[in-house]
């Protein structure tokens, strides 16, 4: 029954945003009939270029043609390269997926330490310099941090390229080497999100009678904080990381620029640029998919957390 | 009121714990402090039940919570078995805490939510490597039958049954004592009964050493064999619970009693009612602290504090005019 809803709530969410996308791009001024042909072309031949393309019917109709072949998992051909999209996708899909898995995986696995270290001395210095660090983070803008990290480790230190993509398939040592400074650039914005977040909700939960009891049960600090604290606390963080994907996959059009990485977020911004209108379309329902999915998933995962929302 | 002193405090060897001078202060924002508790002595013998009463704010929740040191007193002795409690820390203090066991007013809030009643009961003796697993039986002994309610959640219980398994988790670590903090007020009065019938029977069966804490006098006559009353941090009167409740020598216990609907004791109004709220913990009265409150007060309870002084077996008051006819003012000392 959830997962019913949940289906129509994706094909509502795919229509919607897939449709504003088509027509916000065919809004822009240029087409992709003068990226192919360039400025000197002729009115004849851009005109026969456009019929050939399909280019000349209404925007409704060849948004609907789109849409009829989508459903048989059909993403169109690119204007420009005259490649599948869907193959296209296909072979760029596991850059960024790999970029944001890595990025989650930085973020929290420095944020729930560092949120349990602040919530246990709440006030103290420990607390207030990571407070700040937060901060410090938060209002770094990630091309920033991003060329920043490139300086350090790239060019100063040398041990981690600047630039370039190594296939997970190829070899694994340079795949990841290849993906820690795109992956802490991305996940540092999260990771100063998460560790607030839980910092708060931990000192809450802290104060629960349950906790007190637990304390006067003679549990050790280490067992309260991880068996009996940290899941009830966890609930705004899990909220965070799936409302959050969508400010993420963002992200990733800006890393995968910076650090010249053959993902999705690259695709779309070429693509933008030369009015390759499907190529983007197929990019922009990659996303609208995971986002959605993302977000069942971090229903699913609060059940697991709090039993009491299974009744909801 | 707003006794001190420890004149009534008996042998040591005697008793099981044995407060002293016990203050718990907070702090109350721009550098000053809430004293909480100010300077409260009592003891409790083995298989005792002391009753603290007072109402909302006169630190009996702080002096339980400091007796657990959850959090310490900022102050004061507390002795268990003539172990010194306020002097433990860190893993001495988490190896002394198994023998003394809580119980809160909030029986949902006091519960994780995420457990179910096996684990909530049963963490306690595995984390201290208890032997024989004794789950079963504790459910039973609380009033809950174990196949169908270990294996549920907190939130499927009623407050009266979240209350039980409270009980449950306290008792299965075979405490020296069990600190109930107003663990009926949020109760039906219905489910109070039940709740306090079963104390009383837990207490037979288990020789339970019980401090009972409510703001309610007629909660605590019953279960408790001696009552301490306390006002804005600290003690009124101590006496055991049938004499406290036939021969109230404070005005404030007297002004208890009467607030108690078919209380049986008939005092003339003009005697025992008082009005308005406590005064600020942070800024008490001087002198004797009920007496802003108080339908007896003269001068000499605005100047001196009174002591605590014995007025019949085993009564102790701190009132320099008490209720009593046949007790006289103590004597003023010559200054």
């Amino acid at each position: 029954m959830i997962i019913l809803h949940r289906l129509v709530r994706l094909v509502v969410v795919l229509l919607v945003v897939t449709f504003l996308s088509y027509a916000l791009l065919n809004l822009l001024p240029g087409d992709p009939v003068t990226q192919i042909l360039g400025m000197s072309a002729t009115e004849e031949s851009r005109e026969q270029l456009r019929r050939e393309l399909g280019l000349d019917q209404p925007l409704f109709v060849r948004y609907l043609d789109w849409l009829g072949g989508l459903l048989t998992g059909d993403f169109g051909e690119s204007y420009i390269t005259r490649m599948s999209v869907g193959a296209e996708l296909a072979e760029r899909l596991p850059v960024t997926l790999e970029l944001l898995i890595a990025a989650e995986i930085v973020a929290l696995g420095l944020a729930v330490p560092l949120g349990v270290a602040a919530a246990r001395r709440a006030g103290r210095a420990l607390d207030q310099a990571l407070t700040a660090l937060s901060f410090a983070l938060l209002s770094t803008p990630v091309f920033v941090l991003g060329v920043l990290l490139i300086l350090i480790f790239a060019v100063t230190w040398n041990v981690l390229p600047a630039t370039g993509w190594t296939s997970l398939s190829v070899d694994l040592g340079w795949n990841l080497t290849s993906v820690i400074l795109p992956a802490i650039t991305l996940g540092c914005g999260q990771l100063a999100v998460y560790a607030r977040l839980l910092r708060t909700d931990l000192i809450a939960t802290l104060q629960e009678d349950y906790i007190i009891l637990a304390r006067a049960r003679g549990l050790s600090p280490r067992r309260i904080m991880w068996r009996h604290a940290l899941r009830p606390s966890a609930i705004s963080l899990i909220t965070a990381i799936g409302l959050n994907m969508g400010a993420l996959i963002g992200g990733t059009v800006i890393i995968e620029t910076l650090f010249g990485l053959p993902g999705i977020g690259r695709l779309i911004v070429d693509s933008i640029f030369s009015r390759d209108y499907l190529t983007v379309q197929g990019g922009v329902v990659l996303i609208s998919v995971g986002y959605v999915l993302v977000n069942f998933a971090v229903d699913v995962v609060y059940a697991a957390v709090d039993p009491r929302i299974r009744r909801a | 009121m707003a006794g001190s002193g420890k004149s009534h405090l008996r042998p040591r060897d005697e008793v099981l714990l044995r407060v002293e001078d016990l203050v718990v202060e907070f702090p109350a924002g721009r550098g000053r402090t809430v004293r909480a508790v100010s300077g409260v002595s009592f003891d409790l013998a083995r298989g005792e039940t002391l009753g603290i009463v007072g109402e909302s704010g006169c630190g009996k929740s702080s002096a339980a919570r400091a007796l657990v040191q959850l959090p310490p007193p900022r102050s004061g002795s507390v002795r268990l078995d003539g172990q010194e409690l306020t002097a433990l820390r860190g893993e001495a203090l988490r190896r002394t805490r198994r023998q003394l066991q809580m119980i809160f007013q909030d029986p949902i809030s006091s519960l994780n939510p995420r457990r179910r009643v096996r684990e909530i009961v049963g963490e306690g003796p595995r984390v201290w490597n208890l032997p024989g697993d004794r789950v079963d039986e504790v459910l039973e002994a609380v009033g809950l039958d174990p196949a169908t309610a270990a294996v549920r959640r907190p939130h499927e219980f009623s407050g009266g049954q979240c209350q039980r398994i409270s009980i449950a988790r306290a008792l299965i670590l075979d405490p020296e004592v069990v600190i109930c903090d107003e663990p009926v007020s949020a109760l039906d009065v219905s489910v109070q009964a039940q709740i306090l019938g079963l104390l009383e029977d837990l207490k037979a069966r288990y020789r339970l050493t019980l401090v009972f804490i409510a703001h309610d006098l007629a909660v605590v006559k019953n279960v408790s064999d001696r009552i301490m009353v306390m006002y804005l941090g600290k003690v009124c009167e101590l006496a055991p619970s049938a004499d406290l409740i036939s021969r109230p020598a404070h005005p404030y216990t007297r002004a208890l009693i009467a607030s108690i609907p078919d209380g049986g004791l008939d005092l003339p109004p003009s005697d025992t009612l008082i009005s308005g709220e406590p005064p600020s913990p942070v800024d008490p009265p001087s002198g004797c602290r009920f007496r802003t409150r108080c339908p007896r007060a003269r001068e000499r309870c605005a100047a001196e504090e009174p002591q605590i002084r014995q007025v019949g077996a085993d009564h102790w008051l701190a009132c320099h005019y008490p209720a009593l006819p046949d007790v006289e003012p103590p004597v003023q000392p010559a200054i």
